[in-house]
């Protein structure tokens, strides 16, 4: 030992030794990896980084739109001492908490009735408890207003026909309102996070707990949550952050009852002349440091508590028995697919086929002009669904791979420090409300020739966006595979590369094809940045939606909708006939 | 010519833990060497180290005279580049992948001929007994079979050196008790150079050429697995290998050809120990002295001149094949392990007669 | 080889007749200059030369709806004999476009050549900036309504008007008749109003301002207390009108009632007699258009009797210029009569503002007013 020098040694201890790489190129094992690693840190921030960067500089300079560049902290002392701001950071916080407490709730406990347990109809039912994935919350949102706004709502007509009430039942124009709209609309990521985490656990861990003589419930409680607690919570904080900058449902359900958010506010800032970035990037940075948070507290806490539950093993797990509780089960699963698809998406096809939307159905105003409007005069139709189709269906794809990538440096790497680094800063893009991260990518590329390829541009901001999204969903099987099954491989005398070729991806398979799934979805579904972005001719779906929000009648916004949720449903069942997946998730 | 050399190995993880500190050791061509220890003590690391799973942060490890791992100029020859062959405890089978293919994988690597694939596939596939079994999906056979295919993986394509992580732990113990021996006896017969790795003392015993036993990253002994078990080093080894007494002593006088003598106050009585003494041991110093419970007789008054204890059997339990005593003797209680057919009661008075070679002075 | 000869025969006659067609289009004279005379039919076809060598247009608005700006692209190639040029259209609200505009004006990359808004402070800041083109167009002498008050700028841009102004749906609330803010205090109107909510939004916060001027605080107090709603978009006003969840709105736009009127709700708007706001809807140039001779053209088509009667077919917005009686008459009665959807200003009575002063101080005074009157963010 006493040849090697104290700082060689440290040199090693990072894993970059140059004298490694002289004597056996690419030999060392660290040394390719850590390279790996420097490399998708690159990319990394020249994807979110930089956008991120730019735009929150403009919090701390005086009027950034003039391109002046005072440091300042007025934006952030002008916009934070203001009682409306103060109320809404308080709305915002509110809607966030129970958003993610609900829509945890309900996510968990369905996941765990497809999961764990012999309840019937499961696979009907997942394809049905998924389809509000399909659909923006905002129309979720005009769906429930159809529904339960408190004079014309659907819901509140009938109750009280039928049981002579004096007054509405349902007030939509609420918290309460806004909150469930939400948590419907976002129980279906809940359900994703987690039953990948629940279908790949040992069945012997709630046997012994049965044996042991506790019930299904209590069994459910406290072993099978507990142990999928990681990928709860962490779905936790991913909703509570996401709800937190979503602007739709609160600027449409929100103003009646005089509730304000910090989305609406930023979305005020953004939107309307003379634009205050500064203001926006103040508040927006209130979002990123909750994300951070969150993150931390995520790895703190809730990370080293992952278990690896797969090994090479190979076992199929069995289901809990509920007895008659299978019905209870049943019936909960069935009434929220009655609240989040049956209602939602009935009313939108009741309004699809009324000329005008008179709050109800009525067979005077019977008319298919909606459709024949949408599917065939439409003159953004065809066009939108192709820019839809390649973003979805190349943008996925590439994302998917770079997801496979990252996912192997931040859970094979040794160099821990490094793959947290990666890990955070690919995570961090969560916390970015659309609106926001549009005007970043617009404010960072403009300058580049980058911007005469607004599809490029419009990919490279959709990878950005929901990189966390497909990042979560192939780590969560990458980490439930056992690392020796990848370790065999090498011993065999397979290089790092070929193992991944051979080994890794083809086990991982299910993970990917799940997140290709969730990518397309969310890609065809994304709306702030795309709006800001998009040209004439590469604007998407969701765009061509837009524009008919604002010029055409509900009918028509709710033909094109449910035409959108139709070829996303259709592209779900492609991708698992493909993917030969047997659930969404893995 | 030694097959496998490690030397001065080290291995931190972070900056506080040492998870191998200082280990060096040689195995032998054709040598079944074990690494034996509690869970945490270096030997699995150790062995990830020799595949190249992981990078120790000194020391070098050759085989065959070709470095693998060096400090001295950086070298660290990636797992593949190696040749070994690896069984892990969680057998570690491609679920995607038939039994074949998961054979065929490491020669397919070495850019095998599809004939010599075939043929070797099949070879090893015979050696652990599951010819006929190649197509089937690796993941619907039973735990024991996918041991073996993963054993066949690891011998298709004549690794110099095999390396074993636990490769028995997660099956029956009827089924590994089995295992042992069948394992044991096809590595000598395919005269293959092995290192395995387990913290079951019993399995090391059966199945090495030389155990070593570490603890805390050190090697704490090394040795056959007889002189392991006859003559432990320290309280650990003696400890961690089979069941024993150990007694706090000081060192008295050495009786010139016979050993040296003990005083164990606990015993009330002096002790002539002839294993452990080669050190020098300066009288009066505190040491410790290890003697296992199956050495202890039972005898008559007189048989004998030194090492005779009395005591009283406080606690008998029938075995069948034997019986294990705790016996009351000064202030210590003895355990003794004595055979099925002696009569023993608790509470009956009894003479013990220890071997002084089977008094071992530890050297802790 | 018989077959390839007839082949490349062929070709050939068709070449030919490509290359004849072309030439006689370029040779035949524009629709447009048939009707001109003189100075002015030589600087039109001197813009179309000019034009016909750019080969591209670029506009955008938050007016037009996709389908009008096709109808108006196709007429004005056909009207100023430019088949050729490329088109390109962006229809977005007024603060995605500024956000983006103002973003490629930094980088020096605007590819904008023609915007067509209504978003008078951006307006008058692009014009103190330098970024406009200043630009009388022939048709601009009709306008001088729009100039009376207030909302031309200065031969850089004149202005169409967009009025926020109260909406009844008749099927709910019968032929009663209304003719002044006031009439909104009635208490069979009670919990029936809808304001849009100025909180998120400059263009309402504007109507608030410029009603103050007519009317007093206590008016928006006492609105606020018979239990209005406020809602922030017009898209969902719109909805909420036409459900009947609300029967009168106050902010509504004409394209609003016009979208309700095809989908057969009879939606009007209301003029009242205390004034309505207007806010300036300026079609500019860019300083730095690429495109200037098609810039010009398509301002002179814009801003034309021809451009306004093409556009009432798809968004009816209130015409900074009066206008002669279109050939529909049922779009005269509809759109164009005082009681129309969208009557011409001169038919209206607009309460003046000098756009040009309004400040950000200003909007952000009236919007704290705004939330004092009708509640702050805080949940009941």
């Amino acid at each position: 030992m006493s040849s090697v020098s104290k700082s060689e040694l440290e040199a090693r201890g990072d894993g970059a030794s140059p004298v490694a790489s002289a004597s056996t190129p690419g030999g060392r094992f660290f040394n390719s990896e850590n390279s790996l690693k420097l490399g998708s840190l690159g990319l990394l921030t020249i994807l979110a980084i930089l956008p991120v960067s730019v735009f929150l500089y403009s919090a701390f300079v005086t009027h950034p739109e003039a391109g002046d560049s005072i440091f300042t902290f007025t934006n952030f002392t002008k916009n934070f001492s203001t009682s409306e701001v103060f109320d809404a950071s308080l709305n915002t916080l509110i809607i966030a908490l129970g958003t993610s407490i609900f829509s945890c709730l309900t996510g968990v406990s369905l996941a765990w009735f497809h999961a764990r347990t012999d309840m019937p109809f499961r696979r009907p039912l997942e394809a049905l408890t998924l389809i509000p994935f399909f659909l923006s919350s905002f129309l979720g949102a005009v769906a429930w207003w159809a529904l339960a706004a408190p004079r014309t709502g659907i819901l509140n007509r009938w109750m009280i026909d039928l049981f002579g009430l004096s007054a509405p039942p349902f007030n939509i124009y609420s918290m309460t309102g806004i909150v469930m709209v939400m948590a419907l609309f976002y129980t279906p990521y809940m359900y994703l996070f987690t039953i990948g985490s629940l279908n790949r656990m040992d069945p012997a861990l709630e046997e012994s707990a049965r044996v042991c003589g506790t019930g299904v419930l209590r069994t459910a409680l406290r072993v099978t949550i507990p142990l999928s607690t990681p990928a709860m919570l962490s779905g936790a904080v991913i909703i509570f952050v996401v709800s937190m900058g979503v602007f739709g449902v609160p600027s449409l359900l929100g103003p009646i009852a005089r509730i304000s958010t910090l989305s609406t506010i930023i979305y005020t800032k953004m939107e309307e002349y003379p634009l205050d970035i500064g203001g926006a990037a103040a508040l927006g940075s209130v979002l990123m440091v909750f994300t951070a948070l969150g993150l931390y507290i995520q790895r703190k806490i809730i990370a080293p508590r992952s278990y690896v539950t797969v090994t090479g093993k190979g076992y199929r797990p069995s289901r809990v028995s509920l007895g008659p509780w299978k019905y209870v089960a049943l019936a909960i699963n069935c009434f929220y697919v009655l609240l989040a698809v049956i209602l939602p998406l009935g009313a939108l096809l009741l309004a699809s086929f009324n000329r005008a939307w008179l709050g109800g159905f009525r067979w005077s105003q019977l008319s298919i002009y909606n459709w024949a409007y949408v599917l065939f005069e439409y003159e953004y139709a065809i066009q939108a669904t192709k820019n839809s189709l390649i973003l979805g269906l190349v943008g996925g794809f590439i994302t998917v791979v770079l997801c496979t990538f990252l996912a192997m440096v931040i859970l094979r790497g040794r160099n821990k420090r490094l793959s947290g680094a990666v890990d955070y800063l690919s995570t961090l893009p969560i916390g970015v409300p659309g609106l926001i991260m549009g005007m970043a990518f617009l404010i960072t590329w403009i300058k580049t020739p980058l911007y005469g390829f607004p599809m490029l541009l419009l990919m490279m901001a959709y990878m950005t966006r929901y990189l966390p999204y497909g990042l979560r969903t192939i780590s969560s099987v990458l980490q439930s595979l056992s690392s020796e099954l990848e370790e065999s491989a090498r011993i065999c005398g397979s290089s790092f590369v070929a193992t991944i070729k051979k080994i890794t991806v083809p086990l991982l398979r299910p993970g990917i094809f799940a997140a290709y799934l969730m990518l397309f979805i969310m890609f065809i579904r994304e709306l702030p940045v795309s709006v800001l972005l998009a040209t004439e001719d590469s604007a998407p779906m969701a765009v061509a939606l837009y524009i008919l929000q604002e010029n055409e009648a509900l009918g028509v916004v709710a033909a094109f909708a449910l035409v959108q949720t139709a070829l996303l449903l259709l592209g779900t069942i492609v991708f698992r006939k493909l993917g030969s997946m047997e659930e969404l998730s893995v | 010519m030694a097959e496998v050399v490690v030397k001065d190995l080290v291995k931190r993880f972070g900056t506080e833990t040492l998870a191998v500190d200082n280990v060096s050791f040689t195995v032998g061509e054709g040598e079944f060497v074990t690494l034996l220890g509690p869970s945490g003590c270096g030997k699995t690391t150790t062995l990830r180290c020799i595949a190249g799973l992981e990078t120790p942060d000194e020391g070098d490890i050759l085989i065959a005279d070709e470095v693998f791992t060096s400090s001295h100029n950086g070298v660290c020859l990636p797992p593949e580049k190696r040749r070994l062959g690896m069984v892990f405890q969680s057998y570690a089978i491609w679920p995607h992948m038939s039994v074949s293919e998961n054979v065929a994988y490491g020669i397919q690597a070495q850019g095998a001929s599809r004939a010599e694939v075939n043929e070797k596939v099949a070879n090893a596939l015979e050696l652990v007994g599951l010819s006929g079994l190649g197509e089937r999906n690796a993941t619907k056979l039973s735990g024991g079979q996918q041991q073996r295919v993963s054993l066949a993986r690891a011998l298709a394509y004549n690794p110099r050196v095999l390396l074993f992580d636990e490769p028995l732990s997660n099956l029956d113990a009827k089924l590994r008790e089995r295992m042992r021996v069948e394992l044991a006896n096809l590595i000598k017969e395919l005269k293959l150079t092995a290192i395995y790795v387990t913290h079951d003392q019993a399995e090391a015993m059966v199945m090495s050429d030389r155990i070593i036993v570490m603890k805390d990253g050190r090697i704490q002994q090394e040795g056959d697995p007889h002189s392991t078990y006859n003559e432990p080093s320290n309280s650990f080894v003696a400890d961690f290998i089979g069941v024993t007494n150990i007694l706090e002593g000081k060192a008295g006088e050495r009786e010139n050809g016979k050993g040296l003598w003990v005083e164990v106050p606990s015993l009330e009585s002096k002790i002539l120990c002839a294993k452990g003494i080669e050190r020098d041991i300066p009288a009066g110093s505190d040491l410790l002295v290890t003697v296992r419970p199956e050495y202890i007789e039972l005898g008559e008054d007189g048989s004998s001149d030194e090492n005779v204890l009395r005591g009283q059997v406080s606690d008998a339990v029938y075995l069948g094949q034997s019986w294990d005593c705790l016996v009351q003797s000064g202030n210590f209680e003895l355990r003794v392990h004595v055979r099925g057919d002696a009569d023993i009661r608790a509470g009956q008075s009894v003479t013990m007669n220890i071997s002084p070679s089977r008094c071992v002075v530890l050297s802790d | 080889m018989k077959k390839r000869l007839s082949c490349s025969v062929g070709m050939a006659v068709l070449l030919a007749v490509t290359f004849t067609l072309g030439g006689t289009a370029r040779a035949a004279e524009a629709p447009i200059l048939k009707e001109l005379k003189g100075a002015e039919k030589a600087r039109v076809a001197k813009l179309i030369e000019g034009a016909r060598k750019e080969g591209n247009f670029s506009w955008a608005t938050n007016l037009a709806p996709v389908k009008a700006a096709k109808e108006m692209e196709k007429a004005f190639k056909k009207l100023y004999g430019l088949p050729k040029v490329k088109f390109r259209f962006a229809n977005r609200r007024s603060g995605t476009l500024i956000k983006r505009f103002e973003q490629e004006i930094k980088a020096n990359k605007l590819s904008v050549d023609v915007v067509v808004l209504a978003a008078a402070s951006w307006l008058h800041s692009m014009k103190r900036r330098g970024n406009l083109m200043k630009y009388v167009s022939p048709e601009d002498k009709h306008y001088s309504l729009a100039e009376k008050a207030n909302m031309n700028g200065d031969g850089y841009w004149v202005s169409d008007a967009q009025i926020n102004t109260m909406a009844v749906n008749r099927d709910l609330a019968g032929n009663v008749k209304l003719t002044s803010w006031y009439d909104l205090l009635k208490p069979e109107f009670k919990g029936k109003v809808l304001v849009g909510d100025a909180r998120p939004s400059e263009t309402y916060t504007l109507w608030y301002k410029g009603l103050r001027e007519r009317l007093p605080k206590s008016y928006f107090q006492k609105l606020s207390a018979s239990g209005a709603g406020v809602m922030a978009r017009g898209s969902a006003q719109r909805r909420s009108l036409m459900a009947g969840e609300y029967w009168l709105g106050t902010t509504i736009m004409a394209r609003h009632n016009w979208i309700a009127k095809k989908a057969g709700v009879k939606m009007d708007p209301i003029y009242p007699k205390e004034g309505v706001v207007a806010l300036p809807i300026g079609s500019v140039i860019m300083a730095k258009a690429k495109n200037p001779n098609m810039a010009k053209l398509f301002v002179d088509y814009w801003r034309s009797v021809r451009g306004h009667h093409m556009l009432l077919n798809y968004n009816p917005l209130n015409s900074g210029r009066p206008l002669p009686p279109h050939k529909d008459e049922k779009i005269n009665k509809l759109i164009l009569a005082k009681d129309g959807i969208a009557p011409p200003i001169d038919k209206i009575n607009v309460i003046p503002t000098d756009w040009s002063k309004v400040t950000p101080a200003d909007v952000k005074k009236w919007k704290a007013e705004f939330i004092e009157v009708f509640g702050s963010g805080t949940k009941k």
